[in-house]
């Protein structure tokens, strides 16, 4: 039995509305986040692929496979490096301002991970139970969804300093503004004006002790039991002898909140069992 | 008729200072009324206003969703308020008041000059939120007339009551502040350090002297915009004030609302009347203007609307005071009272009503903020539960029949899915805590 851990990270886009705004708000009134004029509703949908209405001076999307370990041995020429890591199913986090789960240590639900590079594809899903795949979190006993609460919240500059090359969260929302503000001078469209407008007067509430710069350090740290039929398109046999019979242990760290660009940067590892 | 002789044309008295523990405990009972209803004013206002009306452009779109957000952020405030009153009534060893009587009520009412009414954003409104948040331009201490000209006034009278009977060398200085360990809801219960701002408010625990003014002067700070009292309070120091009162912010809604133009001005009003009804009241003002809904749905849906706001203010009337609930009550209440109550079920049925027609051919619906009857402080904990499980079946059953229903906005479904979970989460957890 030997064991492959591909470690990824990357940046996904989380268009939601904040407290005290109800979950399912679609603009954006009362929390710190908006659908600004031209964009589509709000949707709370984490992407970690084709954004919906980028920001501009916002980080890219995208999550990726950075490393490849086998039994703890790193493999720099693995060809898992560089495969695209999704999660699919349209995976939400699951407060519901609390009715459900409280903020912070909410699940997020449904657990859908694939790889993808090339003609290589490996889905497979976390259910809340197996055997009821079509649990939702208002249908799942109580226990069974207490397993889905965040393993820990913490604040952290390690994920900032990894994800903006700094642990100044000031500074970077303030070169966000500086950018924005040039950007206005010169902008004509109206749409594009309102826009600029409302990231602006957000940017410039600059107070560290606020939810929109601290959140920047905010670390929710989740663990996976991938337990679902595994969904393998191998044609290289990069995972021979992958133990399908195996759950699939994976674990999540996000963090680094941009608020303003409705995006967040997270880093996870999933072990894969072969024979 | 006036009788000759007994006093008819004599001017009315002016307000008496507060010099006993239930002049106090009135005036404060009075302030916690006053502060509730007037966050219905802001919340109402702010539910008439629509944003993403099509006929806005997209400056004006964000104008009006300015306009929203500031009543928000007001109304939080004035929920604040309503709060801080309770834990000063709490520290002074009385209980809290989250009744109050149904809108829209007379001017002097509460012997303020002002009329108290559920008004759609506008120039009305403005001008009434204008006047309740006018600043005290008197000296410190001044005496008060017959009525009060503004809310400022109001907390003038109470703060001068408390260095009256608070000042360590009154006689009532020593037990005054009946008890520190009396239950209270201050920042530490939502996680937030002492003085720090969380959805731009704050909570004050109120043990002393000190503490009540600085209480007192939040408010003030909050409302009017009298910066230089709160600055005073070193408890206050950490408070990253909002340089902003609700004065200002009120005056410069206004200011934006006269620059919107006629047709953006009505683009972004819903058809929304003044003080609605789902059923008539006995005990409002009988010469305001009031809108008596008559489409069944706005009626089942406005008094489901109110049931859970009821129910909310029952939940919070437990959270304050000695009573017998546990400590794991308390977190129970505060766990389904503030976030999921507030806003995944009253805010929510506040939008959705504007979706419904009010039945008199002119008008949408709107949240009411009727109460059917006082809000009583349940003391039992084992019938208080009973009820409560009761009282969220019934909001249960009711969402989810009317969200059934041919021809209603399809969140109701949301809604009554929330209700649902949150009354089965209510029964386990009263059946886990006999």
């Amino acid at each position: 039995m030997s064991v492959i851990v591909c470690s990824f990270a990357g940046w996904i886009q989380i268009r939601l509305a904040t407290n005290p705004d109800p979950p399912d708000e679609p603009r954006g009134i009362s929390g710190y986040t908006f659908a600004l004029p031209g964009e589509p509703d709000l949707d709370r949908l984490l992407r970690t692929s084709d954004p919906v209405a980028p920001r501009s001076h916002g980080p890219l999307i995208g999550v990726a496979v950075r490393a490849v370990t086998v039994d703890g041995v790193a493999v720099p020429g693995h060809p898992l490096v560089g495969a695209r890591v999704e999660l699919r199913s349209a995976p939400i986090f699951e407060s519901v301002n609390d009715v459900v789960m409280a903020a912070g240590v909410e699940a997020l639900e449904p657990f859908d991970l694939e790889l993808v590079h090339g003609d290589f594809r490996l889905r497979r899903r976390d259910y809340l139970d197996p055997a009821q795949p079509d649990l939702t979190v208002y249908t799942a006993p109580p226990a069974l969804l207490a397993a889905r609460r965040t393993a820990d919240v913490t604040l952290s500059n390690t994920l900032l300093q990894e994800a903006i090359g700094s642990t100044d969260a000031v500074g970077y929302r303030a070169a966000r503004l500086a950018q924005l503000r040039a950007d206005l001078a010169h902008t004509k469209d109206p749409y594009a004006r309102a826009a600029l407008g409302r990231r602006i007067s957000e940017l410039e509430i600059t107070d560290p002790d606020d939810r929109r710069t601290m959140s920047m350090t905010f670390v929710e740290t989740r663990h996976y039991t991938l337990n679902g039929p595994v969904d393998l398109v191998d044609p290289a046999g990069w995972l021979a002898g992958l133990a399908t019979y195996q759950t699939f242990a994976c674990d999540l760290a996000t963090g680094v909140w941009d608020a303003d660009a409705l995006s967040a940067y997270t880093v996870g590892t999933l072990a894969l069992p072969t024979l | 008729m006036q009788v000759a002789g007994l006093g008819a044309h004599h001017a009315p008295p002016p307000i008496a200072p507060i010099r006993t523990r239930e002049d106090l405990i009135d005036a404060l009972g009075r302030a916690a009324e006053l502060e509730h209803a007037i966050m219905c004013q802001y919340l109402y206002a702010a539910f008439s206003l629509d944003h993403t009306a099509p006929d806005l452009g997209p400056e004006d779109s964000e104008t009006v969703r300015g306009f929203i957000m500031g009543c928000l952020l007001i109304a939080r405030q004035e929920m604040e308020h309503l709060g801080l009153v309770s834990n000063l009534l709490v520290a002074i060893g009385a209980p809290p008041n989250f009744d109050r009587p149904n809108l829209p009520l007379p001017p002097r009412f509460y012997q303020v000059e002002a009329p108290l009414a559920l008004l759609p954003f506008g120039d009305d409104f403005l001008a009434l939120a204008a006047q309740l948040e006018l600043p005290c331009d008197q000296p410190t201490g001044h005496p008060i007339g017959p009525y009060y000209a503004s809310i400022a006034e109001v907390y003038e009278r109470l703060r001068e009551g408390f260095v009256t009977l608070g000042n360590p060398d009154a006689p009532t200085a020593a037990t005054l502040f009946l008890g520190p360990d009396a239950p209270q809801l201050d920042n530490a219960a939502f996680g937030a350090a002492p003085g720090q701002l969380w959805y731009d408010i704050t909570l004050l625990r109120v043990t002393d002297l000190a503490s009540a003014l600085a209480t007192i002067d939040l408010i003030r700070v909050q409302g009017e915009g009298a910066t230089p009292m709160v600055l005073a309070h070193p408890v206050l120091l950490g408070v990253k004030l909002d340089t902003t009162s609700h004065y200002a912010r009120v005056l410069a809604m206004q200011t934006a609302w006269d620059a919107l133009s006629s047709s953006a001005r009505a683009a972004a009003l819903r058809p929304v009347p003044a003080n609605p009804q789902s059923y008539p009241h006995g005990d409002i003002d009988p010469a305001a203007t009031v809108c008596l809904f008559r489409d069944p749905r706005a009626v089942a849906l406005a008094t489901l609307g109110v049931r859970a706001y009821e129910l909310m203010l029952l939940m919070l009337t437990r959270q304050y005071g000695a009573s017998d609930a546990t400590a794991d009550d308390l977190v129970m209440y505060q766990s389904i009272a503030f976030f999921p109550l507030m806003t995944a079920v009253v805010r929510p049925v506040s939008e959705l009503l504007v979706q419904l027609p009010a039945g008199d051919g002119v008008h949408v619906a709107a949240f009411t903020f009727e109460l059917d009857g006082p809000i009583r402080a349940y003391r039992d904990r084992t019938s208080f539960h009973v009820q409560l499980v009761e009282r969220f079946q019934h909001l249960a059953d009711g969402f989810a029949a009317l969200a059934a229903e041919p021809d209603v906005p399809p969140r109701l479904g949301f809604v009554a899915t929330n209700v649902a979970y949150l009354t089965e989460r209510m029964r386990a957890y009263v059946a886990a805590h006999p």
